[in-house]
């Protein structure tokens, strides 16, 4: 949606201005109570018997449809408040929504995105609600909103390079994202594509630590592109593809659980990762079941339930989770400049590079 | 003339042809359970055109095509030109392609994709005939038949006896030593129908074909044929020369199915002068063909014979003999060429057919006189 | 006679250039033009678009997303490589599966008649889930057995290649080819055969002097049919070939639209591209087509004459079964093999078999079962709807004396030439914009599934209204019935057979169908397709396969109570 355009403006203060002056006075000298009240309400939990009257919360999300619904009946056990899921790309769950916020209702509740810079876009245009958890402070600053509660780091989605000992050798396998350039890797490297956020997330923040011809090279060695990241962890294991060149975390977790014999491989340069992002739809019908949806999903035990289904990192220091790595060794790379992130230009210019990378 | 042939003997042709071209022995075809052709035998010689002539689903088709080699029959033997080209026994069975035969459909089989000249070179390519050859044997035969305008024009262009006369071109020319139609006029219309049979036979005579056609129309086969065969239910009813056939019918079948005919049935009456029987139908006493012997008698214990319409007499006074009685005119209608009389006699009802230029009335009172010669006995069923 | 009089019967007359179009006509002319110009509109508009992408309608113009698309060649190319070489091999197998069943005297030949017909209605889908199991070069169960036979490490087959997918395509669509040319050799007359035997041409000649030249106009039929289907294909492409570098219009179109910002004017320019390769094929069929139309295909049924192929029967027994077991045996025994499993990789440990993963598909997990209901109800309504105005235009077009006939069957055809993606798309688009509070609905669905399979059904209904005499009808209103109760009492009886048959085709192609509904699905309205494939994505393969074994097992269920039913197969 574009802003209204100003119309051309007269000099001098008209009547008009002073009376909007005058009221821009009036608030911002009201505006430490007036925040102070809309901290209040962001806080404010939902109702248990409200949100079961309002019927099931319908959570949207990009991950592993498995996982959600067993984190889903979780919550229901926990809190009574039935849930259901529905795993949408941005590019289903954006013209849906641009839809039904011009009807001034959306169909969903809460959102959960890998794509940070799309949850700021929705907070700048006014289309997230604020809840702020009683735990927010577990959440370091850099994964929350700067004005918290409109949208919260649920995990941390970090991107290790993955490989199977059984078809890769443990001596000749990449320690770090140049040794992906290697001819020996050519057409055995799997990526996501570019309709995957994770794969904007790694060019990111990549971007800035890798030499600017490393994605032509990465070019050169016909990586392959997958729509999953399950799919990448699939072919590695049937020994179709050799290098994952970067997985989600929960993949080499899943993987290692159905002891499969596979490495991650975490380059001390730095692991691309990416806020995955919890917020409400400031037009959802549902906002007492979903402030407590989000209550549940961010507190301590809704962390560990979640990371544990899936085999992720919590953006809490007080969870950890089996199998992985200690999160306090390795380098993670976070977008944090999100006015950049979510520049659509840096967006077009990401899926040209993409594309062309993986053959598209 | 030809003898007659009796189911299960083998006709011997004189005359017209030296040799059978096609025989045909015992031939027994079946569907599953259901036989349909009941060890048929005959044969056509050279130059000879013989009928099939029989109603839907007495075998005739079936026959021709089995000759033809489009069905396989389950017993008997099928010889053309001294070749059996089927032999149950001898488990000879010579695909058709290699019978060298012709056939027209009685769907005309005209292939659409094909120009007309395609057409009917088709099999002369079949056989490597040279190309200028080809030409000038497709032209001839289409001039024959009144087609040659259309030489190279879509088979999809021509009407329905067009294509009739195309199919006809096509068969002959093959030059085949035999052809078999298989009810190629029956889709024609009446006047389209005497036209064509009329230049079917002739080319059979110019062209010395043994022909085998298939009809069930038996005005058709009358005039065209040199013998005919009567098939009825897979098996042969009668065989003999078109007139033999209308004049000496064996069954009250063939009686029916030919012509018009007066079946009447009445108890024997030992011989007459002339030395025919003589059988009593109602209040009549008949006396029948002289030399012939009565057929055997029917369920109810009667004789039957057959009298012709066209052959008794209607007399306005005439002296008294044998075989005439007084009749009334019970009914008179005309056809057109034909007058069609019903009347009331001492042996029940009689048809008569009749000329227009004398006219009886109804409810007059004649004389009719049936001459011995042509009270002909017939078997019942 | 007054002048009056005169020109009042003269105004009677209806002379041959006077227009009049009644509204059996007029209205599902309006309609389908409707349902299909709005969202071309919108494609083309999109396509069109420079200035911002997500705006409907546009406000910028200019070539700029064609120029765009001309550095993607390879897109456009690659589909065409895939559907061309689908189709030869598709109408070769085709070709010859219909000439076996329907011309030779072939043991067993009804048998392979009722196997051939199963493997379309499975689907793409559940093909390319199947064959990747079994033709993955490392750990395909065709190459294992390979290795664990002759002991060579390298792989016999790799289906993830473009041969692969060719192979896939093909095997999937033939049936419709048997079924298309089938009917037509079912309606040749024989006699045309029988001829050139007499005439001195063995079988071989025979076959392709005149059998061959005769089927052409259902050969190429059946090919346009084919070659718009594998040009919208997307399942087969996307599942074997995008890990291979391998891209087709469709499953780049996927990309450029689930990516965030979402491409449309590109994924437009391009659809527009298919669309008009799809309508040029259907132009040109036509044309050649045009002088060609032979009234060999007759509304007669001729009894077919039979060849008996001696020795090479036994090769064409080979033949059919190898492409039975390609088709049916091969990947549903894998599929279910893989339903059993408890880990990805397919052992024939049975310890570790489990039916695990079918309770979870049907019953603990919500989105598969929401699916499942929901593709049924998909089914039965849009072989209802479907037969329902296939019907009314069949009878409109064939019984009517109004104007604009030819046109309105032209146009019930016309779906035909959008592959269905694209449709989609476009068809979404205009639900977008339209007042009505469509998105995100089942109806939505339902309506795009009408639309697009429309042709289809008209095909089904179309011929066998045609092959009701007349007199029939004629003979009906002799006695005094009205055009609505000759409708009731004798059209609709006599249509019977076609209509259940056609019901259950459509049926048959919705539950299957993926292409058009994976845009139009949403939250709340998951459909089999769609999800089996958003399942593949980020399920297990066991699981996966447990659901597609669940959708063939619907199909399956649908045509043996179709075959026990109607007896005779479906005329198209």
């Amino acid at each position: 949606m574009k802003d209204r355009k100003d119309q051309g403006r007269a000099s001098g203060l008209t009547r008009r201005q002073v009376v909007r002056l005058g009221s821009a006075a009036t608030m911002l000298l009201a505006a430490p109570s007036l925040v102070g009240r809309a901290h209040a309400e962001a806080s404010a939990p939902g109702n248990v018997d409200a949100a079961k009257a309002e019927g099931p919360v319908v959570v949207w999300h990009g991950d592993q449809e498995a996982d959600v619904v067993e984190f889903l009946k979780a919550f229901t056990e926990k809190t009574g408040v039935p849930a259901v899921q529905q795993r949408l790309l941005p590019g289903q769950a954006l013209p849906k929504l641009e839809a039904e916020f011009r009807a001034g209702q959306t169909s969903g509740d809460v959102y959960l995105t890998s794509d940070s810079g799309i949850m700021e876009d929705l907070r700048r245009k006014n289309r997230l609600l604020q809840y702020i958890p009683t735990q927010i402070d577990a959440y370091a600053p850099e994964y929350r909103s700067a004005d918290p509660g409109y949208w919260t780091t649920y995990y941390v989605n970090v991107g290790p390079m993955m490989y199977d000992p059984r078809y890769v050798k443990e001596e000749e396998a990449p320690k770090t994202w140049l040794d992906l350039l290697d001819h020996k890797w050519k057409g055995q490297i799997g990526f996501q594509n570019s309709a995957a956020g994770t794969s904007y997330g790694f060019w990111f923040v990549m971007k800035d630590v890798l030499p600017k011809d490393f994605w032509d090279k990465l070019g050169a060695n016909n990586p392959r592109a997958y729509s999953s990241s399950t799919q990448i962890s699939q072919d590695i294991e049937r020994g179709g593809l050799k290098i994952g060149g970067r997985v989600s975390i929960f993949q080499y977790v899943k993987s290692v659980r159905q002891k499969q014999p596979v490495k991650a491989v975490f380059p001390s340069i730095g692991v691309p990762s990416v806020n995955q992002a919890t917020g409400i739809f400031s037009t959802t019908k549902r906002p007492n079941g979903s402030k407590i949806f989000n209550e549940y999903l961010l507190s301590k035990e809704g962390q560990f339930k979640w990371n544990e289904i899936q085999g992720s990192y919590s953006a809490r220091k007080d969870v950890q989770i089996e199998h992985l790595p200690d999160i306090n060794t390795l380098k993670l790379l976070l977008p944090v400049n999100f006015e950049e992130y979510m520049k659509a230009d840096n967006r077009r210019e990401f899926v040209g590079i993409w594309n062309k990378m993986t053959g598209l | 003339m030809l003898a007659s042939v009796q189911s299960g003997q083998v006709a011997l042709s004189t005359d017209k042809a030296s040799t059978a071209y096609i025989e045909v022995c015992d031939l027994t075809v079946a569907y599953g359970s259901k036989v349909v052709v009941k060890n048929v035998s005959f044969s056509v010689g050279g130059n000879e055109h013989l009928s099939l002539l029989g109603p839907s689903g007495c075998g005739k088709s079936t026959t021709l095509r089995c000759i033809a080699g489009l069905e396989t029959p389950i017993g008997g033997e099928i010889i053309i030109d001294g070749v059996p080209v089927f032999s149950s026994e001898k488990r000879i069975n010579v695909p058709t392609e290699k019978r060298n035969l012709s056939m027209v459909f009685q769907s005309y089989a005209i292939w659409p994709h094909m120009t007309v000249f395609e057409n009917v070179a088709y099999g002369l390519r079949t056989q490597r005939v040279a190309q200028a050859d080809v030409k000038k044997r497709v032209s001839d035969v289409l001039r024959m038949v009144g087609m040659e305008d259309y030489i190279d024009r879509p088979a999809t262009d021509l009407s329905g006896g067009q294509q009739q006369r195309v199919a006809l071109a096509r068969a002959y020319a093959s030059r085949p030593k035999a052809i078999l139609l298989d009810e190629p006029l029956s889709n024609l219309d009446a006047r389209l129908r005497v036209h064509m049979r009329e230049e079917i036979k002739q080319l059979q005579h110019e062209f010395h074909l043994s022909t085998i056609y298939v009809t069930h129309d038996q005005e058709e086969a009358m005039a065209i044929s040199d013998r005919i065969i009567v098939m009825r239910e897979g098996s042969i009813e009668q065989s003999g020369a078109p007139l033999d056939i209308y004049n000496k019918p064996r069954s009250r079948f063939v009686a029916d199915f030919i012509g018009a005919a007066n079946i009447i049935a009445g108890t024997s009456q030992g011989t007459s002068a002339a030395g025919g029987p003589m059988i009593k139908s109602g209040d009549a006493l008949i006396e029948c063909a002289p030399g012939s012997k009565l057929a055997a008698p029917d369920s109810d214990g009667n004789h039957l014979i057959a009298v012709r319409t066209v052959y008794p007499e209607m007399l306005r006074d005439a002296p008294s003999r044998p075989n005439q009685w007084p009749a009334k005119i019970v009914r008179s209608v005309l056809l057109g060429d034909i007058v069609s009389y019903t009347v009331a006699w001492a042996g029940g009802e009689l048809r008569l057919h009749s000329f227009p230029n004398r006219l009886f009335s109804e409810g007059e009172e004649v004389q009719i006189h049936i001459p011995a010669e042509r009270a002909i006995p017939v078997l019942a069923e | 006679m007054s002048s009056i009089a005169q020109e009042g019967s003269v105004r009677n007359l209806r002379g041959p250039n006077r227009l009049d179009i009644r509204a059996e006509v007029w209205i599902p002319l309006v309609l389908m033009i409707g349902a299909l110009g709005y969202p071309l509109f919108l494609l083309l508009t999109s396509a069109f678009n420079v200035g911002d992408p997500e705006q409907f309608p546009a406000r910028v113009y200019g070539f700029d997303n064609f120029v765009k698309l001309s550095r993607h060649l390879d897109w456009i190319g690659n589909t065409l490589i895939v559907a061309s070489g689908g189709t030869v091999l598709g109408i070769t197998i085709g070709v010859s599966l219909a000439w076996i069943i329907h011309r030779t005297t072939m043991p067993g030949r009804k048998w392979f008649d009722l196997l051939i017909a199963i493997p379309y209605p499975l689907g793409p889908l559940v093909g390319a889930l199947a064959w990747s199991q079994l033709g993955a070069p490392r750990d395909g169960l065709i190459n294992r057995f390979f290795t664990a036979v002759t002991g060579i490490q390298s792989p016999l087959i790799d289906i993830y290649t473009p041969l692969g997918i060719i192979f896939t395509e093909a095997v999937f669509e033939a049936p419709v080819a048997v079924l298309i040319i089938g009917a037509a050799m079912q309606r040749m007359d024989p006699a045309l055969e029988e001829c050139s035997t007499i005439f001195g041409s063995g079988k071989l000649r025979t076959a392709w002097k005149i059998t061959l030249p005769l089927m052409m106009p259902a050969i190429l039929s059946a090919a346009l049919f084919m070659f718009t289907s594998m040009i919208g294909s997307f399942a087969i492409p996307t599942m074997l070939g995008a890990s291979s570098r391998f891209y087709v219009s469709t499953n780049a179109m996927y990309i450029l639209l689930q990516g965030y910002p979402p491409n449309y004017p590109l994924a437009a320019a391009l659809g527009l591209v298919l669309i008009a390769m799809t309508a040029v094929a259907v132009w040109l069929v036509q044309r050649v087509l045009r002088g060609r139309s032979y009234a060999v295909i007759s509304g007669k049924n001729y009894r077919p004459r039979q060849v008996n192929m001696g020795w090479m029967t036994w090769v064409l027994f080979a033949g059919a079964l190898t492409y039975v077991m390609l088709s049916l045996v091969l990947p549903m025994g894998t599929l279910l093999l893989a339903s059993f499993q408890s880990s990805n990789a397919i052992n024939f440990d049975f310890a570790s078999w489990t039916l695990r993963n079918y309770k979870y598909v049907m019953f603990d997990f919500p989105t598969t079962q929401q699916a499942i209901v929901n593709s049924l109800i998909l089914g039965i309504g849009t072989g209802t709807l479907g037969v329902v105005f296939a019907t009314f235009i069949a009878i409109a077009t064939h019984r009517s004396t109004s104007s604009g006939r030819g046109l309105l069957e032209q146009v019930t055809m016309l779906p035909q030439a959008f592959p269905r993606l694209i449709f989609a798309i476009g068809f979404l688009w205009m639900i977008l914009t339209l007042p009505i509070q469509l998105y995100g609905t089942l109806l939505a669905v339902l309506l795009a599934y009408v639309v697009v399979f429309l042709p289809l059904a008209y095909r089904g209904m179309s011929g066998v209204v045609v092959q009701i005499d007349k007199a029939l009808e004629e003979a009906a209103r002799v006695s005094g019935a009205s055009p609505m109760r000759v409708l009731r009492t004798v059209i609709l009886p006599l249509l019977r057979p076609g209509l259940v048959a056609t019901w259950a085709l459509l049926f048959m192609v919705s539950v299957r169908e993926i292409s058009a509904s994976l845009f139009l699905s949403g939250p709340n309205t998951q459909v089999l397709g769609p999800a089996i494939f958003s399942f593949w994505d980020s399920g297990g393969m066991p699981r996966v396969s447990a659901l597609a074994v669940v959708q063939a097992l619907i199909i399956l269920i649908a045509l043996t109570v179709v075959r026990f039913m109607a007896g005779r197969g479906v005329r198209v």
